[in-house]
């Protein structure tokens, strides 16, 4: 359209998995951006679950900076799903994520408490000295999970579905 | 008992792995399980026939519910049918689906699923105990009828049988509830040895006898029975024959000792019962499909047996013990003949058979010993049943005594009659039918059916034997059950049946012409209610869902008002003192929101009102940081910047602008009112709610104290999540999941449901293809 779409235009595949939009909807900012962000984000996620118990976060709040991790990238690059080696479903880890979480809800009463119950657990690491950590912190990587899961398919179905409808509809082709 | 049962339901679980190396054995398997229940249940005769063997396990102590269980007689009686039969048609079953047959592994399971169940429903001592084994058994029926759902017959049969038996049993939930409410307890023992009375219990008989009647087929729900034999056969000798049908009648048997003399509980008993039994005779003279000869006279034996389980008295209950052995005991194996018939000859309608008399003897004997304890010849178990049932009824006298006498009489010619025919259409050499060619079956095939037939002629010679557990359920007394009671009117009523019934069949194609003309066909019934739900179902929709977004939220804002507006005005008081603003940077937030709140009526672009709205939101958050909820604020924030995303992903697909035309001047003041009213209905009821706590939260407080120690978390919002008030995050989460769920499946069926045709089952959302396609 305009010389400033023709300039913009990276060449270079950016994006981590590999996978780039086609031609013209490639956007060099956003793509340098994403490339930088996401990996911060994810970082930041894990910061903010494991910190939840001492300050704002928590699982939900760390899943959905996860998850808009993925959108960021899905936005920038075009795909969807967590770009890793051994193809994970996004029902997948939703289930999984459940899964965790009701565990953590029944696992106490083999031992003999209340369903739902809590206990802390200390250990000393070497170098690092003692760490504790409290037994819901399961029940929060369960939520983590059930987030990213549940934002991932939200992409999947949203984003690359109605995208690839409106391509066979010939109505956007990028 | 419990793990009895139990084991039934695990070694179910386990019979696929058995059935991959081999089908047979899957069922040779699934065999030994009930032969044990039986042998289990018959060395505890002597405990069962006395005061019987409990047991009870609480699984929620708190609420009162256990599982009890009780081995007694009319239980003993049941299980020789349950576990007895259903060993010799697993067996049977061996012989009947092939080593390759795909409806092999599903079917072993099922049925033994089923042993299982039916075996907790005939020993259950609680009626909610019952009822969930009730219901059970409806569900493994569905899915023995259905098999693998590739047939339309066969879902329509089952969802019938579902529906009918299903609506029966929700009937007898609240009748149970009733009447365990009236009693006291739910203990069956109990109630039965005080049967409570009142108008609570005059309720709740009826709706227990509903879904009697409904799982035992009786008139007017007969016709999912008939329907429910395009099951394989053994699933129909089974179920539809020797154990589930009669779960009604079980039901009727167990509680008539408590209520029988109430007229709530024996007249629409005796009613439907005879009813049944004549109807039921009637329309199996004139079906051509053997097994549905069958079914039907399945029907008209139920209805036999709930006679004399309801009508009350010792004598009937005595019959209705030895009936109902008979009844499993000569059924079952006509059942498994006709499918032994159908594999060696292709063919179960009587009109093609013939001949079957010469080149399949054997059977040919086995049907005539069979069929004769159906018509009620001595010496066998039926007519043992048949004459301590006209004795009843002909002892009793009076109006009631004779009426039933002479109805029991009726049916029992028709009984005759269709036993005639049966066993004329199936083995007889018939003038102008060439006979049929026939290989023979294996002895897998035929041993259960000899051995079946043989019990019956075995306990009727011995038949001291079935006068145990009779006597045990009806009580000791002077009349017992005998082959020789002497010459008397029992002996000319049996006489009489006989000599009618094969006088019927002599004149069957007078018989055949006049039994089509039937009245009227319960089967339209079924369809007719079926076809109106489905009417009423669209009419309400139509009305209540009109698909129109206004509407919907109008009438949402409405409740809203009427609702916590009056409640607002009238119970609540003004704050006093209330600050317009505590912190000045509330002020540009409230106004931000203000704006972007009164902007969004006026945006034309969608786009635009989408990021109005985003405005709003990050505009609250901001609020919520200013009054130090930081958990909140995040929160918001990432849900806002989530809930953004998503409507510009799906804005794509929506038109850039909102609908061109205006709405008329009148609609657009309404809803402008309707909208100002809510609005200020919310934030001065916001307002006045603020002012209604006047000391701090004393749970809160609590929890401030708590977190640290008991959830060893400085953040109290994060000890409340995920400790205090974990149960609710776990639900919530189960929420996220079906909502996830939901949205995928409708975002991606539709699409397919838009491609039309070439919408497979292969390309369903969860296919492999699928997920290749957007995961990559």
């Amino acid at each position: 359209m305009t010389i400033f779409d023709e300039w913009d235009a990276p060449r270079e595949p950016w994006m981590l998995p590999g996978a780039c939009r086609r031609g013209r909807t490639r956007r060099l900012l956003l793509e340098v951006a994403a490339r930088t962000l996401f990996p911060t984000m994810l970082v930041f996620s894990l910061y903010l679950l494991l910190v939840g118990h001492y300050s704002p976060g928590g699982g939900f709040a760390a899943g959905l900076v996860a998850g808009l991790a993925f959108v960021l990238r899905h936005i920038a690059g075009g795909s969807v799903g967590f770009g890793m080696l051994v193809p994970v479903r996004p029902p997948v880890v939703i289930g999984s994520g459940l899964a965790i979480a009701v565990l953590t809800a029944l696992v106490p009463l083999l031992v003999g408490s209340p369903a739902l119950s809590s206990a802390k657990l200390a250990v000393d690491i070497p170098l690092l000295g003692p760490v504790s950590a409290q037994t819901s912190l399961f029940l929060d990587i369960g939520v983590y999970l059930l987030i990213v899961g549940v934002v991932v398919d939200l992409l999947r179905s949203l984003g690359a579905g109605i995208e690839r409808d409106m391509r066979e509809a010939e109505e956007w082709l990028p | 008992m419990l793990a009895l049962v139990l084991a039934h339901l695990v070694v179910a679980a386990a019979l696929p792995m058995v059935s991959a190396r081999s089908r047979r054995a899957a069922f040779g398997v699934a065999a030994i399980l009930p032969a044990l229940t039986l042998v289990w249940a018959l060395a505890n005769a002597g405990p069962a026939l006395g005061p019987g063997l409990t047991s009870t396990t609480a699984w929620a102590p708190t609420l009162g519910l256990e599982l009890s269980f009780r081995l007694d007689a009319l239980a003993l009686a049941m299980i020789v049918l349950v576990s007895g039969i259903g060993a010799v048609i697993l067996v049977y079953a061996m012989g009947y689906f092939g080593p390759t047959s795909e409806d092999a592994t599903r079917s072993a399971a099922l049925l033994l699923t089923f042993a299982g169940v039916m075996l907790g429903l005939v020993l259950a001592d609680d009626l909610l105990t019952l009822y969930v084994f009730w219901e059970l058994t409806s569900v493994t029926s569905f899915l023995l009828v259905g098999q693998s759902g590739e047939k339309r017959e066969n879902r329509r049969a089952a969802v019938q049988a579902l529906l009918v038996t299903v609506l029966g049993g929700l009937a007898m939930l609240l009748g149970f509830v009733l009447l365990g409410e009236a009693a006291g307890t739910y203990r069956i023992s109990e109630i039965v040895a005080a049967p409570p009375t009142g108008p609570m219990v005059t309720a709740a008989l009826p709706l227990i006898l509903l879904g009697a009647f409904t799982k035992s087929a009786q008139l007017p729900f007969h016709p999912w029975l008939p329907a429910a034999m395009v099951a394989p056969t053994p699933v129909s000798a089974y179920l539809h024959a020797a154990s589930m049908v009669k779960a009604g009648v079980y039901l009727v048997a167990r509680l008539s000792p408590g209520f029988s003399d109430l007229a709530v509980w024996w007249v629409p008993v005796v009613v439907a019962g005879l009813g049944t039994m004549l109807i039921g005779g009637w329309r199996a003279l004139y079906q051509t499909d053997l097994k549905r000869v069958l079914a039907f006279g399945t029907v008209s034996q139920l209805g036999f047996l709930m006679v004399l389980f309801g009508a009350g008295g010792r004598i009937a209950a005595l019959g209705g013990i030895a009936m109902l052995l008979a009844h499993g005991l000569f059924k079952a194996p006509l059942f498994m003949i006709v499918g032994a018939v159908e594999h060696a000859t292709g063919s179960r309608d009587l009109r093609k058979l013939s001949g079957l008399r010469t080149s399949m003897p054997g059977l040919a004997v086995a049907a005539a010993v069979a069929a004769a304890s159906m018509a009620g010849l001595p010496p066998l178990l039926g007519f043992v049943g048949k004459e301590t049932a006209f004795e009843a009824f002909l002892g009793e006298g009076g109006v009631r005594g004779w009426a039933i006498a002479l109805g029991l009489l009726a049916g029992s010619v028709l009984t005759a009659a269709y036993s005639a025919r049966f066993l004329w259409g199936m083995f007889a050499a018939k003038p102008g039918v060439a006979p049929t060619p026939v290989h023979a079956p294996g002895p897998l095939t035929t041993a259960p059916i000899w051995l079946s037939a043989a019990a019956g002629l075995a306990l009727g010679i011995a038949y001291p034997l079935v006068d145990a557990p009779a006597e045990a359920y009806a009580g000791p007394g002077e009349y017992q059950l005998a082959l020789w009671h002497g010459l008397g009117p029992p002996l000319l009523f049996s006489a009489i049946a006989i000599g009618g019934g094969l006088t019927v069949h002599v004149l069957r194609t007078r018989v055949d012409r006049l039994a089509k003309h039937s009245p009227f066909d319960a089967q339209h019934g079924y369809e007719g209610a079926i076809a109106g739900l489905e009417r009423v179902a669209v009419a309400v929709t139509g009305r209540v869902q009109v698909g129109s977004l206004p509407a919907y939220l109008a009438t949402i804002i409405v409740v809203v008002v009427v609702l916590i507006g009056p409640a607002t005005l009238f119970g609540g008081a003004w704050p006093v003192g209330q600050p317009l603003y505590h912190s000045i940077i509330q002020v540009p937030l409230g106004l931000a929101v203000a704006v972007a709140a009164l902007a969004v009526v006026k945006a034309r672009r969608r786009f635009t009102a989408v990021l109005l709205v985003g405005v709003i939101g990050y505009g609250v958050a901001g609020l919520f940081i200013v009054d130090g909820a930081p958990d909140l604020a995040l929160a918001q924030f990432l849900v806002e910047t989530l809930s953004l995303v998503a409507f510009v992903f799906v804005l794509r697909r929506l038109p850039a602008h909102f609908t061109e035309q205006p709405s008329p001047r009148r609609t657009q003041w309404f809803r402008a009112g309707l909208a100002a009213v809510g609005g200020t209905v919310v934030a001065g009821g916001a307002v006045v709610l603020s002012a209604a706590r006047v000391a701090p939260s004393s749970t809160s407080a609590d929890f401030i104290a708590l977190a640290p120690d008991g959830a060893g978390a400085d953040n109290v919002i994060a000890a409340i999540l995920v400790d205090f008030r974990a149960l609710d995050t776990v639900g919530e989460i189960g929420v996220l999941f079906v909502a996830a769920a939901g949205v995928a499946s409708l975002v991606l069926a539709t699409r397919y449901d838009r491609k039309g045709l070439s919408a497979s089952v292969e390309s369903g959302q969860g296919s492999p293809r699928h997920e290749e396609d957007l995961v990559g």
